[in-house]
């Protein structure tokens, strides 16, 4: 169990690594970083002087080692004098732009927002909770639907109950979930008006995007617990636990329900990490101010480190939840661990 | 599904009628016949094709044409020329019926290039790793694990922004997640194929190493990777609309139901229409996508039940 935990650590650990290449070369791939941050008439002498300024004109290990370890530090173990002089000078001057210093990521820092000019990282959290909250209703929401559907769906296997929920699953995993969305606000907030387009003001305001974002979670989940259930109630202990004259309700969910779970927890967890990693297009749809929100509007603005801190710190959030539901998995079922 | 040990060893063809049941062929189509849903799948998806290969037939009216004129019409809507809008207009005045037809265009060709330009990547690392094993295993599996593990969608976002939203570059960006799925189940396959004595065989035969890989092994991992395809099919589809959703679709004019859905949204209280049919003809698209799926892995593949999860 320990050398299975220390190895998952491990591998965790260097998957953020590869995250974290993947983020700094986001802006490399297109060969020349500052056109990319240009507006689109700026001027080749604009564009080669912003790439001199930002730095983007250095060998692309020296970019890397400033991306992780910061400029100063770089200039300093380099002994580039006249680099740091430059970025001093800057510091000095509190007209000049902010976005050519950074501390490093190491230091948590992705650089300054070009737009707002404050830190990038700082944004993102800024907007994180507003994630977090609309990933753990969308969570509440599938699991609510998703686990009496499922086990009503076993247990009344072949009738029109598990028809339905299992009709229902299979368009719920079809569906673009925010064209699902769209239909919810035209339903309830247009025609109905009974709750709100976008935004978010009150506690209701969460209502519509969690059932958005929750649509592909509900629909698994409920397919996994059908599953499940259908092959626990097939087992000896089952049909022991019938044949003592325990009441049938009592049995599904004490006897059966209960065994089924391991797999199901799993996948809930899975789902948190998913939809923690992104509901980009759920907060798109209905306003909603978390990171995919800010993350959109960056990308429109060409405002890149904010884009490049959303993803490193998302991306560290997802693979942080699956380490950790691994490691419960491994818990609950001492077999994993072994394999 | 594995071919014929002996034939393989020989490298005899064996004539299909003389030694043979029913085909895979023939065996599909008799369960396909005991199940409407994957008929209507089959159905839904030949009329999508056909659209996407011929719009201008089916296409009662012009997708580009404009006319502030006709703002925001009502499904039904006439307008004096005596054309019928079936579907309404958009804000633009443009034919909701038409942009849909042709908007299957995009959807299909950025679905169906993904998938084989994910295909051919992924089966290919796939084969090379499962047959070599050794480190050159560990390493690509390696790297299958910790991409896998890269929340995708933000990604995905990222790089269609920063590369320019092309169709090209949107294919692209899809194929680099799927083509960790085919690699990964095809290497399983592999690890469990390269046992068989067929292998041995030709390879005591003197078969070149390439000639193993692609004409022994690739047959044999063919029908995996069909049902991969079409199950990823459908989330292929999702994933362009969603781009084009956001803005990060191929440009317009171009009609997309991604960008038609986006379009609808400014409009949702006055003109509910135009959010309404293009993720309608959407869902029943990657719907009918993927009951055929369920289909062809049900027949080609009983033992993937649990990928489909």
């Amino acid at each position: 169990m320990r050398t299975y935990i220390i190895r998952r650590c491990l591998q965790s650990f260097i998957v953020f690594g590869a995250i974290l290449i993947i983020v700094f070369s986001m802006l490399q791939i297109t060969g020349n970083p500052a056109a990319v941050l240009m507006p689109l008439d700026s001027t080749e002498e604009d564009i080669q002087a912003f790439s001199k300024e930002m730095g983007f004109d250095q060998p692309i290990p020296i970019q890397f080692a400033k991306f992780m370890l910061g400029s100063d530090l770089v200039d300093d173990l380099l002994g580039a004098e006249r680099e740091k002089e430059k970025v001093d000078e800057l510091e000095r001057d509190p007209d000049a732009p902010k976005i050519v210093r950074t501390k490093g990521v190491i230091r948590g820092d992705f650089g300054f927002s070009y737009r707002h000019e404050i830190p990038a990282m700082g944004l993102v959290l800024e907007h994180f909770p507003n994630t977090v909250l609309l990933a753990l209703a969308a969570v509440l929401i599938a699991v609510v639907i998703s686990i009496p559907a499922g086990v009503l769906s076993a247990t009344f296997r072949n009738t029109w109950i598990d028809y339905t929920s299992s009709v229902g699953a299979m368009f719920g995993q079809s569906m673009p979930n925010f064209w699902l969305g769209l239909l919810l606000i035209i339903f309830f907030a247009v025609y109905l008006g009974w709750l709100p387009t976008s935004g978010y003001d009150a506690w209701y305001y969460i209502i519509l995007p969690a059932i958005t974002a929750g649509l592909y979670a509900t629909a698994r989940i409920t397919r996994l617990v059908r599953s499940q259930m259908l092959d626990v109630l097939g087992m000896d202990y089952v049909r022991t636990a019938r044949s003592k004259g325990i009441v049938e309700w009592i049995v599904v969910v004490r006897h059966a329900l209960k065994n089924a779970s391991i797999p199901v927890v799993t996948l809930v967890g899975f789902e948190l990490g998913i939809l923690l990693g992104g509901t980009v297009v759920t907060e798109a749809v209905f306003a909603w101010p978390g990171v995919g929100f800010l993350v959109v509007d960056a990308i429109n603005n060409q405002d890149y480190p904010i884009v490049q801190a959303a993803v490193a710190l998302l991306a560290f959030v997802f693979v942080f939840v699956n380490l950790v539901v691994d490691i419960l998995y491994a818990w609950l079922d001492p077999r994993i661990s072994y394999s | 599904m594995v071919v014929d040990d002996r034939a393989a060893t020989l490298d005899i063809e064996i004539d299909e009628d003389m030694e043979r049941g029913p085909s895979d062929f023939q065996l599909a189509m008799q369960e396909l016949k005991r199940r409407p849903p994957a008929i209507f799948g089959a159905f839904f998806v030949s009329l999508v094709i056909i659209f996407a290969l011929v719009p201008e037939i089916f296409s009662p009216l012009d997708p580009l044409s404009q006319d502030l004129g006709r703002y925001l019409k009502a499904p039904g809507y006439v307008d004096k020329a005596g054309d019928t809008y079936w579907l309404g207009t958009d804000q633009q005045g443009r034919d909701i019926l038409s942009r849909i037809i042709w908007g299957s265009r995009i959807s299909l060709i950025v679905g169906i290039a993904a998938v084989i330009v994910s295909g051919l990547i992924g089966i290919t690392v796939g084969i090379f790793a499962g047959y070599f094993g050794g480190w050159v295993d560990t390493i690509i599996s390696r790297i299958i694990d910790t991409a896998l593990a890269v929340p995708f969608i933000l990604l995905a976002i990222s790089l269609v922004a920063i590369l320019g939203p092309s169709l090209q570059n949107i294919v692209l960006v899809i194929a680099l997640r799927t083509w960790l799925v085919y690699a990964r189940v095809v290497r399983a396959e592999v690890l469990s194929i390269k046992e068989h004595e067929f292998v041995t065989g030709a390879k005591a035969t003197g078969c070149g190493t390439l000639r193993i890989l692609f004409i022994y092994l690739f047959p044999n991992v063919a029908s995996t990777t069909i049902v991969i395809a079409t199950l990823y099919l459908g989330r292929m589809i999702i994933i362009e609309s969603a781009l084009s959703f956001l803005g990060l679709g191929v440009p317009p004019p171009t009609p997309t139901w991604g960008g038609m859905l986006a379009d609808g949204r400014s409009f949702l209280d006055t003109a509910w229409w135009i959010a309404l049919f293009p993720g309608l003809i959407l869902m029943l698209t990657v719907l009918s996508v993927n009951l055929l799926g369920d289909w062809l892995r049900d027949v080609l593949d009983p033992r993937m039940k649990r990928l489909a999860e």
